[in-house]
């Protein structure tokens, strides 16, 4: 097959196979739809890998897999245009494999309404793959908007069998934040192009070819905020954070790990593209300003995290504390900060999908999700236990990890920043976040599993098949990760 | 004595019409309205003939109005009483305002 | 040579990693792994790993170092690597780590015997070889602080061990995060180190700190940071080293360490993992030389810990905690001979502890179970030789004596005064407690006992012959030390004294103080937090007022104006219609008054018009 085409048939596929589940010809066995959705997904990863393993970053044709589609909007100059480089695909795998984890953990998980489930699982995979695939401006904006619709159904959809209002609300919610986000984003967007059309008289909304160099600072700095805010809705920046954690809670677990997983990273990757790709002067001199806000998001959701009691809301807001140091690692601008920032996306999306599922284990063999009614499961569940410990020994950042490397990486990169005073002081006042992590990480690990056992936890079985094969390849990936960097370091260059 | 201008006619004219037409519009029996109708076209009659005599000179329109109304005056008149009878055989009343169903 | 070191040097670090992962793997997977193999493996392990590093020992010469690495990071020219460093102080630690290991894993076979899942315990101590052998073998600081991690990690892991009890995993949850403050510290001197290097120094290779070329890397900070900076960076390196030795003000975490097993505590928390920190001075030395004001604090640190933690020792009545204490104040000891740049000293007193105090743990009689007169026996030899009387201990203490000046030796003699006076006070107590008996078991336990025994008359045989020692004035006060003791025990005041002085029962107040002030604010700051992201940043009552404003403006329009239109036409509408309506009267002459009217008003435009026109067409 021509390499050519691998791309818009890496995206496009969960998208078929999207309206092949939704449509009434497709069966309406929970069994079959399941199945369905985990070979398409397995298939996925199977060629993500397969990419992979053709991609040579010294050979520039397999280095840069770029795909012209043709002229789309040409009154504005937009293309259908996709490009794989190193980071892309590094996040490509990161998402088949956590999409992938997600549809096997899905099985005890849903209970109802399987076909729409796993139509829109697979319709938001494809638009978080185009996301991280998309070479044009406008391309990138209609796949940011796609994902909302798959994204408030499964949030807010009746899967469950229990009665739960309150995933609807953290729907709306979730999808009133994104959308002021991404409206202010279409903002910058639609001034980027018409600057890079007033400027170099070519009109053009390819990342390619995007001039910015003539357009004055005031309009660039007023752009780059704009992208900012539109990102900063996605990856939380700490006053646009509120959406996440009841998003993140009351949505079920394997859509918690696809959303804490990969969706957060999209902005993280936005940002990447836009700010620090596009735009560098200017995010030079923002940097600094956004060290600040990383720094508010590593300790203080660290913080809130500590005092939190149900045990999904302490994860998200772990996630969110994560996320700040993907920031910090990319305000560093130099090659260390870039390579320990997209390793964090990839460590952070396994340790979090981990911890959402041990989460999700939990919540359905003891349905409760509080702290203070949890203890002495280990009893039951020696071997989710045993998992949850390395995984949250991971999240803390102990060697041998994945975490740990880019934890440390960000921090030497945040200090070796040439930006300035600020970057050196952020890279030393974030330090506290590996003992204030530990904290709560391991407040929910004694707190949830260690103690004496309890009576009404007599009945509860371990962890099955499928769950066993997530966790450990979760577990697996991090352990290679944390021992072997160079593997991923390599591609991401 | 001052002479007898065109004016003099027009306002006897004028009189006559607007008898006419006040008693038309505010008589309340269909006898004195026809009357006063009557009055109208003598007075519009009296205006035409003043006009033919002092104003019209060698064409004799005017006069030509005068033998118009005569004859027509005397048949719209008829009518108007045939049509009377019809009505007061039909409502037993000469009150105009009763003959408003129409 | 070089080739039968550099083929097999890894094996000695991997054995104990290999066997941990068969032990884990295998029971994971339900292979059956029969309990005698796992023993035979982790002492076959252990036996292996000492017999080379002394064999290593015996050739490597005191400057010889053998170094092989792979770079482990690579971005761009920024390279971390791993690999192996062996020197003559390296292979010290190894060889004592390995023996130590190999005899407490001997003991543990018969005192874990009834324990469920014994096999965690196994895979567990060779994870902890690995680890160690892997950070006493690093090349660089980089390797150390993973290494560093990995063994706080199986501390916490070993500590909680019995996971279904409350106050064991709250003490092990404890240890662990004390120990984590340290690492931060470390890892921060470690990453301004980094920096200093990678900006400044002329070859960037120099970033990832290694110890072969620690002296350059020391002038070259000094030289290039201020004054001020690398105070601050050798505070951090003394911060992460006195956390983790258990000195002033940290040791509190030592004591809850002792809720462990009784192997754990001797092996991890008495001989070898305490010994962390000194491992990280005697490598960190040419900073220390650079700046004498640190090396004058590690003295008074040192001097400080062991005179407080003595103290402390003085007046427990659990024999662990007791013995945890002494635990400090013999590392805090270390540190003063370190710190008068004394590294042989060190050594030589971190060796003969390491053997001593295992030694004193390993004997130690369970919770209401009579003491072995054997266990006893050897007990009081380790406590005589803990004092610096007898064996060892007293060749190690003579050596360090004979470097010191005035003052160093009152010190010295002051501290192995408490230190006899705790040591048999601590016999006594145990002894009153517990009772003496002669037991007849044969168990591994006798075996790894005595083995001790016989490593410490080793040891004091290799030391009087290769220095001198001379009986000095420690000697003296320890034998006061113990005539005191036995002054008490006569009186019947040994008991009593925990009561009497509260304070160094409670170690001072520090844990309490700690426990106190430091978990509350941590719990307010979050708490305060929490509310503060629920209902600040969370409460979009401002927004929600602006839409609700909004909705009430779009439909006050809705209904005035909008509606108010349509209403208006409508009642417009109707008026006109009622006045429609009255002129429809169906009365004739009205109607006949109404078209007078207005053929009238026409006649009189159309003349006024004609008149202007004529008028004004005229003109």
């Amino acid at each position: 097959m021509d390499i050519l085409v691998s791309i818009p048939f890496l995206i496009f596929l969960p998208m078929l196979a999207s309206l092949l589940v939704m449509s009434p010809l497709f069966t309406n066995n929970e069994i079959s739809i399941r199945r369905f959705t985990k070979s398409v997904c397995g298939f996925h990863l199977l060629y993500s890998v397969f990419l992979l393993a053709m991609f040579n970053p010294s050979n520039p044709l397999t280095s840069n897999i770029s795909f012209f589609g043709t002229d789309w909007i040409q009154a504005l100059g937009v293309q259908f245009a996709f490009k794989i480089d190193g980071i892309s695909l590094v996040l490509v795998l990161l998402t088949s494999f956590i999409f992938f984890m997600s549809a096997i953990s899905s099985k005890m998980n849903i209970r109802k309404n399987h076909k729409f489930y796993y139509s829109m699982l697979l319709l938001l995979m494809s638009a978080v793959l185009g996301i991280f695939t998309s070479n044009d401006m406008f391309v990138f904006f209609m796949f940011w908007e796609l994902e909302l619709i798959p994204a408030y159904f499964l949030i807010g959809g009746d899967f469950s069998l229990e009665e739960n209002s309150e995933n609807k609300k953290s729907a709306m919610k979730f999808v009133l934040f994104t959308f002021f986000g991404s409206m202010v984003m279409l903002l910058g967007i639609l001034m980027l192009h018409y600057y890079n059309y007033y400027t170099t008289q070519t009109l053009t909304a390819s990342f390619d070819n995007l001039f910015v160099n003539g357009i004055p600072m005031g309009i660039q700095i007023f752009i780059s905020v704009c992208f900012l805010i539109g990102f900063g809705v996605k990856l939380p920046i700490i006053p646009l954070h509120s959406w996440l954690p009841d998003a993140h809670t009351n949505a079920p677990s394997p859509i918690s790990m696809i959303l804490a997983g990969v969706m957060l990273k999209t902005g993280a990757y936005g940002i990447l593209k836009f700010n620090y790709q596009i735009m560098p002067d200017v995010f030079r001199i923002i940097a600094p300003i956004l060290a600040i806000f990383a720094l508010i998001n590593i300790i203080y959701t660290a913080f809130v995290a500590y005092a939190q009691t149900d045990i999904k809301r302490i994860v998200a807001y772990s996630s969110i504390s994560n996320m700040g140091l993907i920031l910090l690692g990319l305000c560093a601008y130099n090659s260390i900060g870039l390579n320990a920032s997209v390793f964090h996306m990839i460590a952070h999306g396994l340790v979090t999908a981990g911890l959402f599922m041990i989460c999700g284990i939990v919540y359905i063999r003891c349905k409760t999700r509080d702290i203070n009614s949890l203890g002495g499961i280990a009893s039951k569940m020696p071997r989710l236990f045993g998992f949850t410990t390395l995984i949250v020994i991971a999240s803390v950042g102990i060697p041998l990890f994945a975490p740990f490397i880019s934890e440390v990486l960000t921090i030497i990169s945040a200090m070796f920043s040439e930006l300035g005073m600020i970057l050196k002081i952020a890279s030393v006042l974030s330090l506290p976040l590996l003992i204030i992590s530990s904290c709560y990480m391991l407040k929910f690990l004694h707190n949830s599993f260690m103690g004496e056992s309890q009576t009404r936890f007599e009945k509860i079985n371990d962890i099955t098949v499928h769950e066993f094969v997530v966790l450990g390849s979760i577990t697996a990936l991090l352990l290679i990760f944390g021992i072997i960097p160079n593997v991923l370091l390599g591609i991401i260059g | 004595m001052a002479e007898i201008t065109l004016y003099h006619y027009l306002v006897i004219s004028l009189l006559l019409f607007i008898i006419g037409l006040v008693g038309s519009i505010m008589c309340k029996n269909i006898i004195k309205v026809l009357i006063c109708i009557e009055f109208i076209l003598a007075g519009v009659n009296i205006n035409f003939a003043a006009f033919a005599n002092y104003c019209g000179g060698a064409e004799g329109d005017g006069f030509v109005m005068i033998l118009f109304y005569t004859g027509i005056g005397a048949v719209e008149l008829a009518v108007a009483i045939y049509i009377f009878y019809f009505m007061y055989s039909k409502k037993q009343t000469d009150n105009v305002y009763q003959y408003g169903d129409l | 040579m070089e080739e039968l070191i550099s083929d097999n040097i890894y094996l000695i670090l991997l054995l104990p990693l290999w066997i941990f992962l068969i032990i884990m793997l295998g029971r994971f997977f339900s292979v059956y792994v029969n309990k005698a193999i796992i023993c035979g493996l982790s002492l076959f392990a252990s036996l292996s790993g000492a017999i080379s590093s002394l064999w290593l020992y015996g050739i490597f010469t005191p400057d010889k170092v053998y170094e092989s690495t792979f770079p482990f990071i690579k971005i761009n020219d920024f390279i971390i690597s791993c690999g192996l460093h062996i020197d003559r102080i390296a292979l010290i630690f190894v060889s004592t780590l390995f023996i130590i290991s190999f005899l407490v894993q001997l003991f543990s076979i018969s005192y874990m015997k009834n324990e469920k899942k014994e096999y965690r315990f196994y895979a567990l101590l060779n994870l902890f070889n690995f680890a160690l052998g892997s950070l006493f073998f690093s090349p660089n600081l980089f390797q150390t602080y993973v290494f560093w991690e990995i063994a706080g990690l199986v501390s916490y892991l070993l500590i909680g061990f019995d996971y279904l009890k409350h106050e064991k995993s709250l003490a092990s949850k404890k240890v662990f995060l004390i120990n984590r403050i340290g690492d931060t510290a470390f890892l921060a001197g470690i990453i301004m180190c980094s920096y200093i290097m990678y900006e400044y120094a002329p070859c960037k290779n120099l970033a990832e700190l290694s110890f072969f070329d620690m002296n350059t890397i020391s002038t070259l900070v000094s030289v290039y940071s201020s004054h001020f900076l690398f105070l601050i960076i050798c505070g951090l390196f003394i911060i992460g080293v006195v956390v983790k030795s258990a000195q002033i003000p940290f040791y509190p975490w030592l004591q809850d360490a002792m809720e462990a097993k009784l192997p754990v505590s001797a092996l991890l928390h008495s001989s070898t993992l305490v010994a962390l920190g000194v491992y990280l001075i005697i490598r960190m030395t040419p900073f220390l030389t650079l700046s004498p004001s640190m090396l004058k604090l590690i003295v008074l640190i040192g001097l400080l810990t062991a005179f407080v933690c003595s103290l402390s020792a003085s007046v427990q009545s659990h024999p662990k905690k007791a013995l945890a204490y002494s635990t400090s104040a013999q590392f805090g000891l270390m540190f003063f001979a370190i710190g008068t740049l004394n590294i042989k000293a060190g050594l030589i007193l971190f060796v003969a502890h390491a053997l001593i105090k295992s030694m004193l743990f390993l004997t130690l009689p369970e919770e209401n179970e009579k003491w072995d007169l054997t266990k006893f026996i050897i007990f009081v030899i380790g406590g005589l030789s803990l004092s610096g009387i007898i064996l060892s201990g007293f060749c190690s203490k003579e050596i360090f004596a004979c470097s010191l000046g005035l003052r160093g030796m009152t010190a010295l003699a002051i501290i192995s005064l408490l230190t006899a006076f705790y040591i048999s006070r601590l016999t006594i107590v145990i002894m009153k407690t517990n009772g003496l008996e002669k037991k007849n078991d044969t168990k591994t336990e006798y075996l790894s006992i005595i083995g001790l025994l016989l490593l410490n008359i080793l040891f004091c045989i290799c030391l009087a012959k290769s220095e001198s020692c001379k009986i000095t004035m420690p000697f003296l006060t320890a034998v006061f030390g113990i005539l005191i003791v036995f002054i008490l025990h006569l009186k019947n005041l040994l008991v009593q004294m925990s009561h009497t002085f509260p304070s160094c029962y409670n170690g001072f107040y520090l844990d309490k103080l700690y426990m106190t002030t430091i978990l509350d604010v941590y719990n307010k700051i979050a708490e305060i937090s929490a509310k503060f992201d629920i209902n600040i940043l969370s409460n979009y009552k401002p927004a929600q007022v602006l839409a609700r404003t909004g909705v009430k403006i779009a439909s006050f329009v809705e209904t005035y104006i909008m509606n108010g239109m349509v209403k208006c036409i409508t009642v417009c509408a109707k008026k006109l219609s009622t006045i429609d309506l009255r002129i429809q009267t169906g009365n004739i002459q009205r109607y006949n008054l109404y078209a007078f009217i207005i053929l009238t008003a026409i006649i009189v435009c159309l003349v006024i018009a004609d008149l202007t026109i004529i008028t004004g067409g005229g003109q």
